[in-house]
């Protein structure tokens, strides 16, 4: 199939500086979705399509169809050159690719123990287990649904600079989420687990003992305090500065962002940020993690990346494109849904790197304040550069140690606060928050995480 | 495709299924993309699949295929009959909805002029957009405008067989403003079923007039206040409460907010809310819901009393109530689950200028909602396009600025319903003035 593909590009002459390429995308997976004890669905999907770029006197075409069929795909090309060519006569700033850089390779995914070959029922066992083991801790555990999720994909990228590059990807995911009500008090909290790795993984994810944790937290929160409100010094766990490092600064150091000045850190490169004590990296190279891939959608070989360095700010994610405009080396992070989106800069693994302090250390250099734990979504503005989390629950500090438990505990204020602020790092680095990121109306798989971290006069608020 | 789609039925039932659903998109959408003030990109996009719902014993089954040949149409309709067998019987399902012999006739839901609209009009658009957010205001805009027709078809084994054409128009512009170093940003957006409404000069001006208003942002102190939801913010609130407290399913979850309150008084006797999906041209109209009811008309809230439940047909059959037709599906291989199609809320006697002349120190929200967080009653918001109010009028934007509470006391504390109504293609809106919400401040 890949020859047929490059034949086609092969077939059109494309002028110096033009640009085009073909990816060709087969995905499939099951899932199954097990609510208040009832079997909520059981899913089978399957994508087949293609998606062509052109880039054209500097303006950017695409064109999706559904299907493998070669007479199609021509046609798709040649829509896509006729699109971007109109695009060409309204735009300013004009579109460029690199005048040479391919890449030719095969990344074939190789599972310990094939996710694709768990029977169905197995799979229902270990959801239906999980589901129960949370519904059944306490009959105030009033909702409860449990997923497991997998996905397989092979995607095959040729272009007119000579790319020709076959990606495999795989990932398994596991969910429970549980809603605890008492009169008019009701908590919301879930776990989740995310891997490229195989089913391995999930014979080693104890769901009994994960559905016990999980009912007990739903529980215990309905009784917890109001969070307090307004600015005080935060201790945040993993997934809080998983998130936080995520949305709140990766999504900033997009290249693709920083072109189209919305983001804080356009002209920032080389500054200092933050604390030194702040290192910051996006690596899709770990084995094993939701956003772990070797080829990204344009075929470039990913690597990892350095963003900040002792609290400065080296390094941006790349595409091709942006790598181009910026005379840097591409870094393969451009990243797409599927066959029916264009590829743009996204993140994969993003962390905070360890420190070298205790948990207890971490309380104690804080003294008087909140800790903010697992947390439960947000979202940033860029362009501002304001950001906003909320946990599913947390606890008083007082005197340097864990108090009383808090419900419903959100943050808030300026990115760079947080790194400007941070006064300890955690020695524990943990990929806690495993999620999907959502960016130009695509969702990706990605991992973030970190140690935790001790954070000055951060604003705190909650119902 | 018909004989495709009667041919999916026989071979699911042949297979083994008790009943078979089959929900197909065909379609197309052109988008086109711009960013730092200029088009960048124009995309043209495929919205095709079909999707399979197969129920053996009470057991449901889904599969789904981009693909809509007769091969792949087989394969998904084998591989859902497959596990509606292998999944375990949920008993409370009773039923796919059907037949039905009258469908309401619903006007303007596809327009020629939006279908035949030529790819350059869509950039001409985008470029007026453009255009009038830089006339006047300095600001850097990016955004997309996008044109959408699809046909959704959905036959099940009981004996609905319909289909419908739908399209639109949609344009969003964010602005962001930057003076020294201080950066504001806002949007504006449109979606309409006719392209003769559709008004991209005002996207652009709004999102820029926006942005600019927020210049010159400041922290306020922690406090008690009331807050002002204009129409946009009073629209996107009171439609998510209603979302999640009088959904069908949820009431079966056990987690819905008005579980139990049908008949009670949930906010004031001002506060009447229907859902309209016959709404003519509305974005969100449609002659029948995802599983191929006839739509109607349904009162949520009247004179402040919880008057129904809105459901699909498993909820209305565990419930023992009528199926409202709310069926709504995330994608093609989701489980249709209740969801409202655009809510029209009454308006009051109150008027915007009033509720702020009147408000000591407040704060007036542009276009945020108070959502409860999913599944929970309570409310915590960041504040990004708010404002100080102070000896009746606005004095300056927020930041670092949380507001929270929970829907009970919102609702409960409703004192002011505008008279002026916004009608965002078929969703209508008052504006409305909260007693006391939680303010949460950086200062």
């Amino acid at each position: 199939m890949i020859d047929k593909v490059q034949h086609i590009l092969e077939k059109v002459d494309f002028k110096k500086g033009d640009f085009a390429d073909i990816r060709v995308q087969k995905g499939y997976g099951t899932s199954i979705t097990i609510q208040n004890g009832r079997p909520e669905q059981i899913n089978f999907d399957k994508d087949m399509g293609v998606g062509i770029r052109a880039l054209i006197n500097g303006g950017w075409g695409f064109v999706s169809m559904v299907g493998f069929d070669v007479i199609e795909i021509e046609k798709a090309l040649k829509k896509a050159i006729k699109i971007a060519e109109t695009t060409a006569k309204k735009i300013e700033n004009k579109g460029v690719m690199p005048e040479e850089y391919s890449v030719q390779g095969t990344y074939e995914v190789k599972f310990k123990i094939d996710p694709r070959n768990i029977a169905i029922e197995d799979k229902y066992t270990l959801v239906e287990e999980f589901e129960k083991t949370t519904r059944t801790y306490s009959d105030k555990i009033v909702s409860t649904n449990a997923s497991l999720k997998n996905w397989f994909q092979k995607e095959l990228i040729v272009n007119t600079l000579g790319t020709k590059v076959i990606n495999e990807y795989g990932n398994l995911n596991i969910l429970c989420m549980a809603t605890s009500r008492e009169g008019d008090i009701m908590q919301n909290v879930y776990t989740s687990e995310g891997t490229t790795n195989g089913w391995e993984e999930m014979e080693k994810y104890d769901v009994v003992n994960k559905g016990v944790e999980l009912g007990e937290r739903a529980v215990k929160l309905l009784k917890a305090q109001k969070p307090p409100s307004g600015k005080m010094d935060i201790v945040m766990d993993p997934s809080l500065v998983g998130v936080y490092v995520h949305e709140s600064f990766g999504h900033a150091e997009e290249a693709d962002s920083i072109l189209a000045k919305d983001s804080i850190l356009e002209g920032l490169m080389g500054s200092q940020l933050g604390s030194n004590l702040i290192n910051i990296y996006d690596d899709p190279t770990i084995p094993g993690l939701r956003g772990s891939y070797c080829y990204d959608s344009e075929g470039t070989k990913t690597i990892k990346r350095q963003l900040v360095k002792e609290g400065t700010q080296v390094g941006y994610l790349h595409s091709l494109e942006t790598a181009t405009k910026m005379g840097e080396e591409p870094n393969g992070a451009a990243r797409a849904m599927n066959f029916n989106h264009r590829p743009v800069v996204r993140m994969g693994n993003t962390y905070i790197d360890s420190g070298d302090l205790t948990f207890e250390e971490l309380l104690e250099l804080v003294n008087n304040g909140v800790y903010l734990e697992n947390s439960y979504g947000g979202y940033v503005d860029t362009a501002k550069g304001e950001f906003y989390f909320s946990a599913q629950g947390g606890y008083l500090i007082r005197n340097g140690k864990l108090a009383e438990p808090i419900q419903n505990v959100s943050m808030s204020g300026l990115c760079l606060e947080v790194l400007e602020r941070t006064v300890g790092v955690g020695k524990n680095l943990q990929f806690a928050f495993p999620g999907s990121c959502g960016k130009s109306a695509q969702w990706v798989p990605v991992h973030a995480g970190g140690p935790a971290l001790a954070v000055r006069q951060i604003v705190v608020g909650g119902q | 495709m018909s004989e495709l789609f009667h041919k999916a039925i026989r071979l699911g039932l042949k297979k083994g299924a008790d009943q078979l659903e089959i929900f197909a998109l065909e379609g197309y959408t052109d988008v086109v993309q711009f960013e730092k003030n200029a088009i960048f990109a124009s995309e043209s996009k495929t919205i095709t699949g079909i999707g399979i719902r197969a129920y053996s014993n009470k057991g449901l089954g889904i599969a789904t295929s981009s693909m809509m040949d007769k091969e792949s149409v087989k394969e998904i309709v084998e591989m859902a009959v497959k596990l509606s067998k292998l999944s375990p019987s949920d008993d409370l399902f009773e039923s796919l909805p059907g037949p039905f012999t009258k469908y309401p006739k619903v006007e303007g839901l596809n327009d020629k002029g939006i279908c035949e609209l030529p790819a350059e009009s869509l950039t001409e658009m985008t470029i007026e957009a453009i255009d009038n957010a830089l006339e006047k205001q300095k600001v850097i805009v990016s955004g997309n405008f996008k044109r959408v027709a699809v046909t959704e078809t959905i036959y099940n084994s009981l004996g609905v067989e319909v289909s419908q054409n739908l399209s639109s128009l949609t344009g969003v512009l964010f602005a962001k403003a930057e003076v020294n170093s201080d950066i504001a940003t806002s949007w504006d957006y449109q979606k309409v079923r006719k392209k003769e409404e559709f008004d991209p000069a005002r996207i652009g001006r709004v999102a820029a007039k926006n942005a600019v208003s927020l210049l010159g942002s400041k922290k306020v102190k922690s406090q008690e206040i009331p807050v002002i939801l204009d129409n946009r913010s009073t629209l996107d609130t009171i439609s998510s409460i209603v979302a999640a407290g009088l959904d069908a399913y949820e009431v079966i979850l056990g987690t819905a907010f008005f579980k139990d309150r049908l008949g009670e008084q949930v906010t004031i006797d001002k506060i009447t809310v229907k859902d309209n999906p016959l709404y003519p041209r509305g974005v969100g109209s449609a002659r029948f819901d995802d599983e191929g009811v006839p739509h109607k008309e349904l009162v949520l809230i009247e004179k402040g009393i919880a008057k129904a439940y809105f459901s699909n047909s498993y909820c209305a059959n565990v419930l023992g109530m009528e199926n409202t037709a709310h069926a709504q599906k995330n994608s093609l291989g989701s489980k249709p689950h209740p969801d409202l199609t655009q809510i029209q809320i009454e308006p009051g006697d109150s008027s915007v200028d009033e509720m702020i002349s009147e408000t000591k120190k407040g704060i007036y929200l542009k276009d945020s909602a108070l959502e409860p967080s999913a599944g929970s009653p309570n409310i915590s918001v960041l504040i990004d396009q708010g404002f100080l109010i102070k000896d009746g009028e606005i004095s300056h934007p927020l930041k670092e600025t949380m507001v929270g509470t929970n829907i009970f006391e919102l609702l409960n504390n409703i004192i002011a319903v505008s008279k002026e109504l916004i009608n965002e293609s078929g969703s209508i809106s008052p504006a409305i003035k909260i007693e006391k919400a939680t303010i949460a401040g950086g200062k």
